[in-house]
């Protein structure tokens, strides 16, 4: 059958319509450069996306007022998902097909960001800067995906490598959430381990949303280890601290990021003194020496009404969005995809704020930083003791 | 031996607020026949009160104690008088689903209060931090608290059952509602004298969990824990519902000691249909025989 005149003007119609989006990239106009992010603005994790979403502003306005990016301003486009991965997916393809966002930016949640990277790759729309502590999104390294937090695996590898080095620890247990979180801090904990010739006497797992581990704790206990890592998030962290305390085990704990946050102390109390965890950057408390995170926050205290730093997650905005703005200079005034791509690949040892590792990115390396700092709770406060490169 | 004796111990303090539970709910289904599925939501509701008087309005522990376990108790019986009065004659399937849905309701309500919303809390008692050492065994403080203050709620109950007016008219309904209505017993107000037993009496598990665990919506899952418990003890037996959410937490715990990761969840369950094989009409239940 041949064409008819008319699938072949619909063809062409087709193709010139892909002409025309070629020569424009998306989310970028003459005076404008739109990134698209989604977090959780009303459910579970409110209380992080809403500072978040502060925190994409902010630096938004600060960049802006210094001129902006080749004199384009930029804004970001915040979708509410609810801590809900379907509601995430189909907020990313509003924001890519609908807004049409250059890219986007800080996706809270590793479950998340891991769903979302697919979309965005196949769409050639950079991932940037998600606030999901996985290795997905750097390693393997993929064009478009860039990160800023380090994994959990290494952050534990971290973590064994201090207890290792610096305590002389040797025998080490683990417990871990049966789920992709856990798994990753094991994977880092056991590559560590297996570097120094070592292996994990016990290891246990609970499931997510548990609050009793008074088993898991018996069988390391049993098998009398003296470091016990956890592959755990913020509620569990401090469950396993209250439970080495009932069972009367003094044992140093080791956690990944998730631990160092005030509910944590709040819940767990004097069971969480000494406890130690690896993070890649620091809470907010600790930079507020730094002029322009200083700046931010006030603002952020100016527009919220409140007294109170917003969450340590609006570091993850600021730093991000300092980034990509220094990603985006470095590809010129011609902004697209590939010369952004470029652009990032020229950031050295860029300085996103106090309380951060120095950003390097290129070709094979889409993680800025591998810097962790170990943190220790110290008279009931989150104390720096060292970094770690 | 004392790592068993250790898990045993550990099972039991976590196997008294199963019973708690379990008891709640037999003391509902002996008084009604009703499953209340929303139970487990009361304990929940029970422990974010206590949490509020006690952290938030800094009252005394003993007096937020009365007070939390009161209001839980006031709302399950409210709960019944307006949801579960009006369903009496219905088939027990549709009754059952009200207080599923009561159950999501409660959730829902939870979720409403801003202190209470998304946020995972905890009480911290005096007794928070100190263990006890009984020669290499150790119990911690609260877990210990959990088992006195059961033993004397259940003292309690044995002494309402057998003593009190009430009590006995409890019993006449729990054997046979009409031969108790044709006594003179009122039947209805039994009915709501359950549910206010049941809710303070999980606002009592609630309160002994938050210092052990911790206080979040979902905490009410809990609930589903009693049901194995109950049937393992006949389901119509409140001794039975006491054995049963005890020798459950044992199970759980020897489980997760000694069996491979992943059966400790599944290990009330396997109870279940041990017992049922073994003796099916539960350890403590009693077989009804019909004449005809």
């Amino acid at each position: 059958m041949k064409p008819s005149i008319c699938t072949l003007a619909f063809a062409s119609a087709l193709l010139a319509g892909a002409g025309t989006a070629m020569a424009q990239t998306r989310g970028v106009t003459d005076t404008e450069i739109l990134l698209g992010s989604s977090v959780d603005l009303t459910g579970p994790v409110a209380s992080i996306g809403v500072p978040m979403k502060a925190g994409f502003e902010i630096a938004a306005e600060m960049i802006n007022e210094a001129g902006g990016i080749h004199g384009r301003k930029v804004r970001v486009l915040v979708e509410d998902n609810g801590y809900d991965t379907r509601r995430a997916i189909l907020a990313v393809q509003k924001l890519i097909n609908s807004d049409e966002a250059f890219g986007i930016i800080g996706l809270l949640g590793s479950a998340i960001t891991q769903v979302a990277l697919p979309i965005t790759t196949e769409q050639g729309v950079p991932m940037l800067f998600p606030a999901a502590p996985t290795h997905v999104v750097y390693d393997p390294p993929q064009e478009l995906s860039f990160g800023l937090v380090t994994g959990y695996d290494l952050q534990m590898e971290a973590a064994t490598s201090y207890a290792h080095d610096e305590l002389g620890l040797r025998k080490f247990c683990m417990m871990y959430q049966d789920d992709e979180s856990g798994e990753q801090s094991l994977a880092g904990v056991e590559r560590k381990l297996g570097e120094l010739g070592l292996s994990l006497v016990e290891k246990t797992s609970y499931k997510r949303g548990a609050t009793d581990y008074s088993a898991q704790f018996a069988r390391m206990k049993a098998a009398d280890c003296d470091a016990v890592m956890l592959g755990t998030i913020v509620r569990e962290t401090a469950g396993a601290a209250l439970e080495r305390e009932k069972i009367g085990w003094d044992v140093p704990l080791f956690a990944p990021q998730g631990a160092v946050s005030n509910a944590v102390i709040a819940l767990g109390g004097a069971a969480v003194e000494g406890l130690y965890a690896f993070t890649p950057s620091l809470p907010i408390s600790l930079v507020l020496d730094d002029e322009k995170i200083a700046a931010a926050v006030e603002r952020y205290k100016q527009q919220s009404g409140q007294d109170r730093n917003p969450d340590d997650y609006f570091l993850v905005s600021l730093a991000g969005m300092l980034l990509f703005a220094e990603g985006a200079r470095n590809a010129g005034p011609d902004l697209t995809v590939e010369s952004f791509v470029a652009g990032m690949e020229q950031v050295k040892d860029f300085d996103v704020g106090k309380g951060w590792g120095r950003m390097t990115f290129t070709a094979e390396r889409r993680l800025g930083s591998t810097k962790n700092f170990a943190m220790q709770v110290k008279d009931g406060a989150w104390a720096m003791i060292k970094e770690i490169d | 031996m004392v790592q068993f004796l250790q898990q045993v111990i550990s099972g039991v303090s976590i196997g008294c607020v199963y019973a708690l539970i379990a008891l709640g709910f037999v003391l509902i289904y002996k008084a009604t026949e009703t499953v209340n599925f929303a139970i487990g939501e009361l304990m929940m509701i029970g422990a974010f009160l206590g949490f509020t008087f006690i952290v938030i309005w800094s009252l005394p522990l003993w007096l937020a104690a009365i007070i939390a376990i009161s209001a839980t108790a006031l709302l399950a019986a409210m709960l019944e008088r307006v949801f579960l009065r009006p369903m009496v004659g219905e088939p027990a399937f549709a009754i059952l689903v009200v207080t599923i849905g009561l159950g999501f309701c409660l959730r829902a309500a939870a979720l409403m209060v801003p202190e209470w919303s998304s946020e995972t809390v905890r009480i911290f008692t005096p007794l928070s931090g100190s263990v006890v050492r009984l020669g290499p065994i150790v119990i911690s403080a609260d877990h210990a608290a959990v088992i006195v203050a059961t033993a004397l709620i259940v003292t309690g109950f044995f002494v309402f059952f057998k003593r009190t007016r009430m009590g006995l008219a409890m019993q006449a309904v729990s054997q046979s509602q009409l031969a108790a209505t044709y006594m003179g017993v009122r039947t209805r107000s039994v009915s709501t004298l359950a549910w206010l037993l049941a809710g303070a009496i999980t606002a009592v598990a609630g309160l002994l969990l938050a210092p052990i665990a911790f206080i979040h919506v979902n905490m009410g899952v809990l609930g589903l824990k009693a049901i194995p418990a109950a049937i393992i003890g006949g389901f119509s037996s409140l001794p039975g519902a006491i054995v049963g959410g005890i020798l459950l937490g044992v199970c759980e715990s020897l489980a997760g000691f000694y069996l491979p990761a992943g059966f400790s969840e599944v290990a009330a369950y396997i109870l279940v249909l041990v017992v049922l094989t073994i003796r099916p009409e539960g350890l403590f239940g009693e077989t009804i025989h019909k004449r005809v």
